[in-house]
């Protein structure tokens, strides 16, 4: 079965006060990563999936702003462990990692970022064979906006007819 | 009887800028030549930057590019970009995709402090380059580390396979920045005299900057027989040491193409000149090939690691290849590194008829990617 997560905060900035102290013990470096990562981590620890074939599960995520935080606190450091969240694919690496996901792997950067895109293509994927299933996020923590993300942890195809966001927003409600 | 649906999805055009200049010519007779473009370049002398020596793109092709569009004289990573995505759009038929693969799109933007500039944010670069050349069907921006070129090209080979686009431009671009060098060299990943990829003194990569563009089209030509990607799920910046990962994304690519590994003549490396890096690709390799490891050599010497254009660039050199009938060298190689297969290429080899090539590359985030390419 398809499960959808969807997490915000009032602004760009995500907080990790309850989310470090749950991500303490099994990933020690989480409060030092950027906003992007760690809003992503967040995402898919929501979902609260038991991941299987994890050599056949893909991740694709898709974002509007990726590592503008980043890149912009590179810019007044230039500190090595900062260059190392400058990409906005260090989001779907640190999800691989945490989760030991080796599937096939995409970050797409959309004017939207609405996670549309990323939804089509974990779509391609399922149906192509090359992933069993696949995790489709679409997040952003720069720029004005609030930081947000959508998750879907995608096991059947399902029609696609809006973005992953409203998707996501719509699943994750409680009934 | 053959329908057009049913033709493999082929690359039907290259064009290319890079440090060893305009087009494809000077790619072709450097890669003849066994050449490397790197160079001092005074834009990086001194603190904080590690090294001066990387693959910039000539000082005359920048002007000509700012003369040729003077509204864009200041969008570096729009002009190097549109400069190639214009030579194949003539040749771009029915409903033109495009794809841009980049990791840090126009980062000088942001270094000079120009916060409201769209291209600061690749997927609006992405955006304003299709609409600059009038392509109207779907338009993506692939940026995962060095692997995005590879995976560009899966992402417009996928477009054509699902019929959302008949013809697709992938375009590939990355600048020389501050950022890029201050950050390998706050990393200390750099070369000082410039890379020496699978060399027994390696000791880092080489940047470089260039746009590279290939055309998607059923036909003709090169195909794209097969691809795959995977995570190491291991390190956020270094490979892992087993070479698992990328062995995973080769299999995949080959399961694909229906080729079995014997059938492969040559293998692109991603041969950065990072200790890491090589050593890994030389066991992924074994992973994949046994003992029987084909023809492999890495162009990082050439003109530098592009990073985001890397993977495009670098299939553009294994068309080149095919065409000439070369296997091409490893610029900057000098004594081989003991745990390297013995098919490793140090000078490039003419009169070859390469078949099937395969294109790998590898990133941070532990990502790996693999093309498999078929005459």
């Amino acid at each position: 079965m398809n499960r959808a997560a969807h997490i915000q905060f009032p602004t760009a900035e995500v907080p990790d006060g309850a989310w470090a102290a749950r991500f303490s013990t099994s990933c020690p470096r989480f409060g030092r990563m950027d906003g992007l990562s760690r809003l992503a981590l967040m995402a898919v620890e929501s979902l609260g999936v038991e991941f299987e074939n994890r050599d056949e599960v893909g991740v694709c995520l898709e974002t509007r702003y990726g590592s503008l935080g980043a890149d912009r606190q590179f810019l007044r450091t230039l500190s090595p462990s900062v260059f190392s969240y400058t990409l906005p694919s260090t989001a779907v690496g640190e999800i691989c990692i945490r989760h030991k996901l080796r599937g096939p792997v995409l970050c797409l950067l959309t004017e939207s970022g609405d996670g549309r895109q990323a939804l089509e293509h974990g779509q391609a994927w399922l149906m192509s064979g090359e992933a069993t299933s696949c995790l489709c996020l679409c997040a952003d923590a720069s720029g004005d906006h609030p930081a947000e993300a959508a998750a879907l942890y995608l096991r059947e195809s399902v029609k696609v007819i809006g973005s992953l966001r409203e998707l996501c927003i719509t699943l994750a409600r409680p009934v | 009887m053959t329908t057009p649906a049913d033709k493999p999805v082929a690359i039907t055009g290259c064009a290319a800028i890079t440090a060893c200049g305009d087009g494809l010519a000077p790619l072709e007779r450097a890669l003849a030549d066994n050449a490397s473009a790197l160079r001092p370049c005074a834009r990086f002398t001194g603190s904080p930057y590690q090294t001066n020596v990387v693959g910039a793109v000539p000082d005359e092709a920048w002007a000509t590019l700012r003369e040729g569009d003077p509204g864009h004289a200041g969008a570096p990573a729009f002009l190097l970009a549109n400069h190639v995505i214009r030579r194949l759009r003539p040749r771009a038929t029915g409903r033109v995709g495009l794809v841009l693969s980049t990791t840090k799109a126009d980062i000088v933007a942001l270094e000079r402090g120009d916060t409201g500039n769209r291209h600061i944010l690749p997927g609006q670069l992405a955006a304003d380059l299709a609409a600059a050349n009038d392509i109207t069907g779907p338009v993506r921006c692939v940026s995962v580390a060095c692997v995005s070129g590879l995976l560009a090209i899966q992402t417009g080979a996928e477009l054509i396979r699902r019929g959302e686009a008949d013809s697709v431009i992938v375009a590939g671009v990355d600048l020389l920045s501050h950022f890029v060098v201050a950050g390998f060299s706050a990393l200390k990943s750099l070369d000082p005299e410039g890379c020496r990829p699978f060399d027994k003194d390696r000791i880092g990569l080489s940047v470089g900057e260039g746009a590279g563009a290939i055309l998607l089209a059923r036909g003709a030509g090169m195909t794209v027989a097969g691809w795959g990607s995977s995570n190491d799920a291991n390190h956020l910046t270094g490979p892992s040491r087993d070479g698992s990962g990328l062995a995973l994304a080769m299999q995949r690519a080959l399961r694909r193409a229906g080729v079995a590994p014997g059938d492969v003549d040559y293998v692109h490396a991603h041969g950065t000149g990072t200790l890491y890096n090589d050593s890994m690709e030389a066991l992924a390799l074994r992973w994949v090939f046994g003992d029987r490891v084909p023809a492999f050599s890495s162009s990082k010497g050439l003109f530098g690691h592009t990073l985001g254009a890397a993977g495009v660039l670098e299939t553009v050199l294994c068309v080149i290849a095919a065409n000439d009938g070369l296997v091409p060298g490893t610029p900057r190689l000098r004594v081989p590194a003991d745990d390297m297969p013995a098919t490793l290429q140090i000078e490039s080899r003419h009169g070859a008829k390469l078949r099937t090539i395969m294109k790998i590359n590898a990133g941070f985030g532990g990502t790996n990617a693999a093309l498999a390419l078929r005459i």
